[in-house]
């Protein structure tokens, strides 16, 4: 269970989030979207405590993450996956040895249980047989999944996802979705992810949060959603572009 | 006025930082110990890597030590004492420019290592795995370096006396076992000592400044840039800085 209350934060000077309050019940997903550069990343990083509020607090389970003790931190991380938006991966390790790290790190197996544990989870994301590879030989879409089967590595029970879907074509994107509620429903993990693509996030989601200039605007089930009366959420989910009335003569002057 | 108390401000918080940094580092140096894998592949990285250049520097600085040296003592017909211009290397020659080789080599490549790793989002990564990057990343490379450069410094005082030996045969006429008989005369064993503190302590000084300026990175391939100069300028800098306090240090005890 994730509890934020009044969370203010920003990088040196410019506020970023301005007074965001939500709770994530367990087992649940929550979907965060949002225009490009609204804060949808650095919420997810004050989440996991990679990052300070500068007012308000985020407990998860009771627990204030931005003041844990080293221990309780490390305990912390255990229990949760997560995937970054450039992937993380390590870029001077194979992707085997990626997605081993934690399981390394934070367990006692055997090197052949490891190796069993590496290949399974890359199979979940459909990336079968490349633990041999380094990431700087993957496309993007392939990052992106390898970052998630290293999330996955632990069995976590809460996972943060940054754009799990986006850049994959359809029929992965689509597996990638599957897996998600699959993962919600046997391991009973609770999950915030962010996303871009409206069908996918109506899809998994047990409640869509937006997020517009700094604040949460809106947040509610799909249906609630897309029933929403606010005219930016309605802008957001029928793809309209702003008004902006680009002055046409701004183009061709390179002709 | 005001940007001078802002600056005496900055500094303060850069220093706080830095010795954060060089506090956090020590204190997982067991871990470091522990994936003995990670320490070794340091290790092995900062002496490997220098050894060839480190000679050659060393054995320059002994030909030309020797050369200008021999040249004042000739005329006051002092040539036999030849073999001191071996006490400046132990002094300051070895010590100073050994770490100022790895402070182009290797601290410059932490900070882009590093530096790399923070705008990757990698740094992220192994935190939220639960490991500190003091821990898996500055404690293996601050120990490396400390351990790595006296070593280096016996090195290059090693090639500068070849150097410096051989010179003297050629410019001045006087035989090796002459200038190395002054020179062991000479030379006291804390002196050894000292050179071997100062190694340390620069080595330590390398690695925490690269270690630092990887860490604050920002702002993508630039800001790697921006990090990897700052952090061969300052580590530069501070190593001569540290070798006044510490030479005034040792000379007093
Ligand atoms: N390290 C940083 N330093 C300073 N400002 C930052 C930093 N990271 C992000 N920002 C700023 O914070 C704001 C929110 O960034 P964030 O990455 O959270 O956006 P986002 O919603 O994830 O966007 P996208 O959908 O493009 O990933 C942006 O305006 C960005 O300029
Ligand atoms: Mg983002």
């Amino acid at each position: 269970m994730i509890e934020v209350r009044d969370l203010v934060a920003g990088y040196d000077g410019t506020v970023v989030l301005d007074g965001i309050s939500l709770s994530v019940e367990a087992r649940e997903i929550v979907v965060i979207m949002g225009q490009s550069g609204c804060g949808k990343s650095t919420f997810l990083k004050h989440l996991i405590g990679l990052q300070k509020p500068i007012s308000g607090d985020v407990k998860i389970n009771g627990i204030d993450v931005a003041h844990m003790s080293e221990e309780d931190y490390r305990a912390f991380c255990r229990s949760v996956g997560v995937l970054f938006q450039s992937g993380g991966l390590f870029n001077s390790m194979t992707v085997g040895e990626n997605v081993a790290f934690p399981l390394r790190e934070h367990t006692k197996l055997a090197e052949p249980v490891v190796d069993i544990v590496v290949k399974l989870k890359l199979q979940q994301v459909g990336l079968p047989g490349i633990e041999g590879l380094m990431p700087s030989a993957l496309s993007g879409g392939m990052r992106k999944r390898a970052g998630l089967a290293r999330a996955l590595a632990l069995d976590p029970t809460i996972l943060f996802l940054d754009e799990p879907t986006t850049g994959l074509d359809p029929i992965i994107g689509a597996g990638i979705d599957a897996l998600i509620l699959r993962i919600r429903d046997i391991y009973r993990a609770t999950m915030v992810v962010v996303a871009h693509d409206i069908a996918s996030s109506m899809h998994i989601a047990d409640r869509i949060a937006i997020f517009r200039d700094n604040k949460l605007v809106e947040l509610g089930t799909p249906e609630q959603i897309r029933g929403s009366p606010n005219p930016y959420v309605q802008q957001f989910l029928n793809r309209q572009p702003d008004r902006t009335d680009h002055p046409t003569e701004s183009f061709g002057y390179l002709r | 006025m005001l940007k001078l108390v802002e600056g005496a401000r900055d500094a303060c918080l850069t220093a706080h930082d830095v010795g954060v940094l060089a506090w956090d580092s020590v204190r997982h140096a067991g871990y470091a110990v522990r994936r003995h894998k990670l320490l070794f592949r340091q290790l092995f990285e900062v002496g490997n890597s220098s050894l060839l250049i480190v000679g050659v520097f060393g054995l320059f600085v002994g030909l030309i030590l020797v050369l200008y040296g021999g040249d004042q003592l000739s005329r006051f017909n002092q040539e036999k004492y030849i073999g001191l211009t071996g006490l400046a290397v132990v002094w300051e020659f070895g010590p100073v420019f050994t770490a100022f080789i790895l402070a182009g080599r290797i601290g410059s490549a932490y900070a882009a290592e590093i530096g790399t790793m923070k705008v990757s989002e990698e740094i992220d990564a192994l935190q939220v795995m639960g490991v500190k990057p003091e821990a898996y990343l500055a404690a293996p490379r601050l120990l490396a370096c400390a351990l790595m450069l006296p070593a280096l410094v016996v090195y290059a005082d090693f090639a500068a006396m070849m150097g410096g030996a051989g010179m003297a045969w050629v410019s001045v006429r006087v035989a090796p076992s002459e200038f190395f008989r002054v020179f062991f005369q000479y030379l006291e064993f804390k002196e050894m000592a000292r050179s071997l503190i100062k190694a340390v302590v620069f080595g330590g000084i390398i690695a925490v400044t690269g270690c630092y300026h990887g860490f604050r990175t920002t702002g993508g391939a630039e800001g790697v840039g921006k990090s990897t100069t700052a952090s061969v300028v300052h580590s530069l800098l501070a190593i001569l800085v540290a070798d006044y306090f510490i030479s005034r240090i040792l000379l007093a005890l």
